[in-house]
């Protein structure tokens, strides 16, 4: 009995012998991500003519055999459409989960390959790419997947239409830059420069204040100053402008969360039961009602924005109790991405109340969005407000402006341009995404 | 000369439908050194089986292979529009299918019993039945058979028009349609044989340095221009349409295509809304144009309502050049759809026989020689050598005729590379042109 054990502790199992990789991240990756390699297809330019297979064919098997490709073209005759089905190599590989074997391997290099020594040709991994990327080669059998030949594929160089184009990536992310430089000088301005002018700021005839801090000054004192209401202003108009831009580029603990988010990147995931979007109403309304009972701003004292701004002192202190509500709610971090915007923040239910009545939109294009398993633009929304299943099925997403804090991320990040930045009253193609 | 060795299975696949029989046999080494391929060992063959009134399929060397729009196979058989033995071009993918399913020429003798449909695949080939798809409109017969064949690659298939003893019916390559107009679907239909499926899984090992050659070709073409004036109606414009009517057809929604590994499109996916007076609703549709020399009979005669002529035209299988003579004169939209409607019951008279539809220089039995659907982009007999040349070397003759500049030199290349090899292709290319003319 005592040998069968031991021979059942030596068992040698797949993870012995082919231990999943571990999809390290250097220090340099938190502020600098490597490159997505990829190729992009333009359904619009595609005349279906097959060179793309053909000459894939060549590389796979050394002979034209379109069917050996591991791109096809599949063409709609009745609706006179092309489109190009290839391996999108996706950030998170639903077909590395699914191998049997672990075959399938995403290298350093963001490419993701098949080795033919393990491959046991299941066709799992085409059962759950959304693409069905992986294409069974009718003659050998095996698996064939593109593997962008090894950094120059041939099918770019040879489609005559163009509409194949590689991508190592987009090289700055313009938006990205500006957007950190922006959210980083603000933080500084108001958290480290000018402390609590977030709140309150007055300097001679300038006044600048918090909506929500407003909003709980004429409850709590029952009288509506002008002066007030003016000073809420610049955040209250620049939301009906551009949305809840304030969220997304100024506001220094959405900044602060945007960090602790950078050395957090595993999430475990927020209480399906605590998901409600109107809880940050609720909130709003008990602050509101709290300082019209209490006589003064009942949620001022707790507002983590306020602490963040209160927390290093006039003297270069730091405030211990500011900087606890601080800690707590960026703890959160490890659930989701800016919990406490999505859920919580009472500042963001007002701007979202504006945002609503807001001049722009954000949409993801019918005509542009051309990959279902890309969905990058669903990944990167740190509101988590992209349905990525619609985009699956070939939908376009509705983006509600109320969630959204324009932060532009899915608009940097879409290697085909479809998400785009609209005037609420400009006509967008809603629907299904045009192949 | 085995150079040829390299571009073919050297199979022959000959099909009985009377004896619902079929058998590979070897092709001839010697027959594809004198006549080089495509139309011109189409007419050897059918030489050899005239008495069964046969249908000769035939591929050319460079069908399927690293050339560009390498998408040619010839349909040869004797006309029953014309009366003349004619080699009509199939493009899109049924050539280099073809090839790849594993047999170079295809030879369909005698007369099914009942429709039948023709499987080529792994260089076998089955002889299926057909009968469902009987009077069954083409688009509606090709979702059917999709669904059917698990593999389904590529199609030659008639229409009701055909299944109706219909002579200008045209034979359809895949829903697209294609530039048949010497009643090639009347002929399959007078066989029982109501498609032809090629399923070219295996590809052909066709030397990688070719590569080469093609780059070299496309390089020369493209250098000053790039790929502008592509696409169906450039077509148009180069075989002479009128102004007003390019204004009409520019409103629609247009996407080029191309047929296998043609770097210049010239046909084009359209997207057009119409008021249906049949249903009295208004419908938006999609079609294919292959055809131009048919497109541009029906818009002569239509104007605005070409396409949904084209439409029932390819729903059908019929020739479009022939519908548009049936067309009323300021006829309603409902009254000419009713006439094509009408056209694709109304069996015709196999002993009248018609003149192709001509435009230009070409004369008219060069034409009827080519099935009479290949525009005349290019004058007479520089027109006529160039179709020639591309239907024995397995190349889209549209291509050929928008692109003078490639010399045949350059495409002889692609078959052999030594001095004394292209020299022997060149003359015994000549005796080839001359055998196809003189038949």
């Amino acid at each position: 009995m005592q040998e069968q054990a031991a021979e059942q502790n030596n068992i040698i199992t797949l993870e012995d012998l082919r231990p999943r990789r571990e999809d390290k991240k250097t220090f340099s990756d938190y502020f600098m991500p490597r490159r997505h390699s990829g190729i992009l297809f333009d359904p619009k330019k595609c005349t279906g003519c097959g060179t793309c297979e053909m000459v894939c064919s060549l590389r796979n098997i050394s002979k034209i055999a379109p069917a050996s490709a591991s791109i096809e073209v599949l063409r709609d005759e009745e609706n006179g459409k092309n489109f190009a089905i290839f391996c999108q190599h996706c950030r998170k590989p639903l077909c590395i989960e699914a191998c049997p074997t672990r075959a399938i391997e995403k290298g350093e290099d963001g490419i993701v390959r098949i080795n033919k020594l393990f491959c046991v040709e299941c066709g799992l991994c085409t059962m759950a790419c959304p693409e069905a990327a992986p294409l069974k080669d009718p003659i050998t059998e095996e698996i064939n997947k593109c593997d962008l030949c090894e950094g120059d594929p041939l099918c770019v160089k040879y489609c005559p239409a163009g509409a194949l184009t590689f991508t190592k990536g987009k090289k700055i992310r313009w938006i990205k830059g500006l957007r950190w430089s922006v959210q980083t000088i603000s933080f500084l301005l108001l958290a480290v420069i000018l402390v609590g002018t977030f709140c309150s700021l007055k300097a001679g005839a300038l006044s600048l204040s918090c909506p929500a801090g407003v909003l709980q000054n004429i409850a709590s004192s029952g009288t509506v100053v002008l002066v007030w209401i003016l000073s809420a202003s610049l955040i209250l108009g620049l939301t009906i402008l551009a949305g809840r831009f304030f969220c997304g580029w100024i506001c220094p603990f959405g900044f602060f969360l945007d960090l602790v988010d950078k050395i957090t990147p595993k999430k475990i995931g927020w209480p399906s039961f605590l998901k409600s979007r109107v809880a940050k109403y609720g909130i709003l309304a008990g602050a509101v009602g709290g300082s019209c009972a209490f006589g003064f701003q009942a949620f001022c004292p707790v507002c983590p924005i306020g602490s963040i701004c209160r927390s290093y002192g006039a003297t270069g202190t730091l405030n211990g109790a500011n900087l606890g509500i601080v800690a707590a709610l960026a703890g959160l971090e490890v659930t989701e991405r800016r919990v406490w915007c999505r859920y919580f923040c009472p500042v963001g239910a007002l701007l979202a109340l504006l945002a609503k009545v807001g001049f722009i939109k954000i949409v993801i294009g019918a005509n542009q969005c051309k990959k279902f398993s890309c969905i990058q633009c669903a990944e990167v929304c740190p509101m988590g407000i992209i349905d990525a299943d619609k985009l699956r099925e070939g939908l376009s997403p509705d983006i509600p402006m109320t969630e959204c804090i324009t932060c532009m991320r899915c608009i940097d990040r879409c290697p085909y341009g479809a998400a785009k930045i609209r005037f609420r009253w400009q006509k967008t193609v809603p629907g299904k995404i045009e192949l | 000369m085995k150079l040829f060795n390299n571009f073919y299975n050297m199979k022959v696949g000959i099909v009985d439908l009377s004896e619902s029989s079929s058998e590979v046999v070897p092709l001839n080494d010697q027959l594809v050194a004198e006549k080089i391929g495509g139309a011109a060992v189409n007419a050897d063959l059918f030489k050899r089986y005239k008495n069964d009134n046969p249908l000769i399929l035939g591929v050319g060397p460079l069908t399927g292979s690293f050339a560009p729009a390498s998408c040619l196979s010839v349909a040869t058989f004797l006309s029953p529009r014309f009366g003349n033995l004619c080699h009509v071009p199939l493009m899109l993918r049924t050539g280099p299918e073809m090839k790849f399913s594993g047999i170079d020429f295809l030879v369909i003798k005698g007369c099914a019993s009942s429709p039948k449909m023709l499987h080529i695949d792994k260089g076998t080939m089955n002889i299926v039945s057909a009968e469902h798809l009987a009077g069954i409109a083409v688009p509606e017969a090709v979702q059917i058979l999709k669904k059917e064949i698990i593999q389904f690659r590529s199609i030659i298939l008639t229409g009701p028009a055909a299944d109706h003893g219909v002579l200008c019916a045209s034979v359809s390559t895949g829903m697209r349609g294609s530039l048949d107009k010497a009643g090639l679907a009347s002929l399959m239909a007078s066989k029982n044989l109501k498609g032809i499926i090629f399923n070219g899984i295996y590809g052909f090992p066709f030397a990688e340095d070719n590569l080469k050659q093609k780059e070299i070709i496309e390089r020369n073409l493209f250098a000053d221009k790039g790929h502008e004036n592509e696409g169906f109606l450039s077509v148009l414009e180069k075989i002479g349409i009128e102004d007003n009517l390019k204004v009409i057809i520019k409103k629609t929604k247009w996407r080029n295509m191309a047929c296998y590994h043609c770097p210049s499109p010239c046909m084009s996916s359209v997207e057009f809304t119409w008021h249906d007076p049949r249903k009295n609703s208004r419908a938006k549709d999609n079609i294919f144009l292959s055809d131009h020399m048919g497109f541009l009979a029906l818009v002569k005669k239509g104007g605005k309502d070409v396409f949904p002529f084209v439409e029932s035209c390819l729903r059908s299988g019929i020739d479009q050049v022939a519908a548009a003579k049936r067309l009323p004169e300021n006829g309603t939209l409902l009254e000419s759809l009713n006439a094509i409607e009408n056209m694709t019951f109304t069996p015709e008279d196999p002993e009248i026989k018609s003149e192709p539809h001509q435009i230009g220089e070409i004369p008219a039995e060069m034409h009827k020689l080519f099935g009479g659907g290949i525009p005349p982009i290019l004058p007479g007999k520089l027109w006529v050598k160039r179709v020639c040349l591309s239907m024995i070397l397995g190349i889209c003759p549209i291509f050929l005729l928008l692109f003078p500049q490639i010399s045949e030199i350059e495409l002889l290349k692609f078959l052999a590379t030594n001095e004394h090899d292209l020299k022997s292709l060149e003359g015994g290319f000549a005796s080839s042109i001359q055998s196809i003319l003189e038949d």
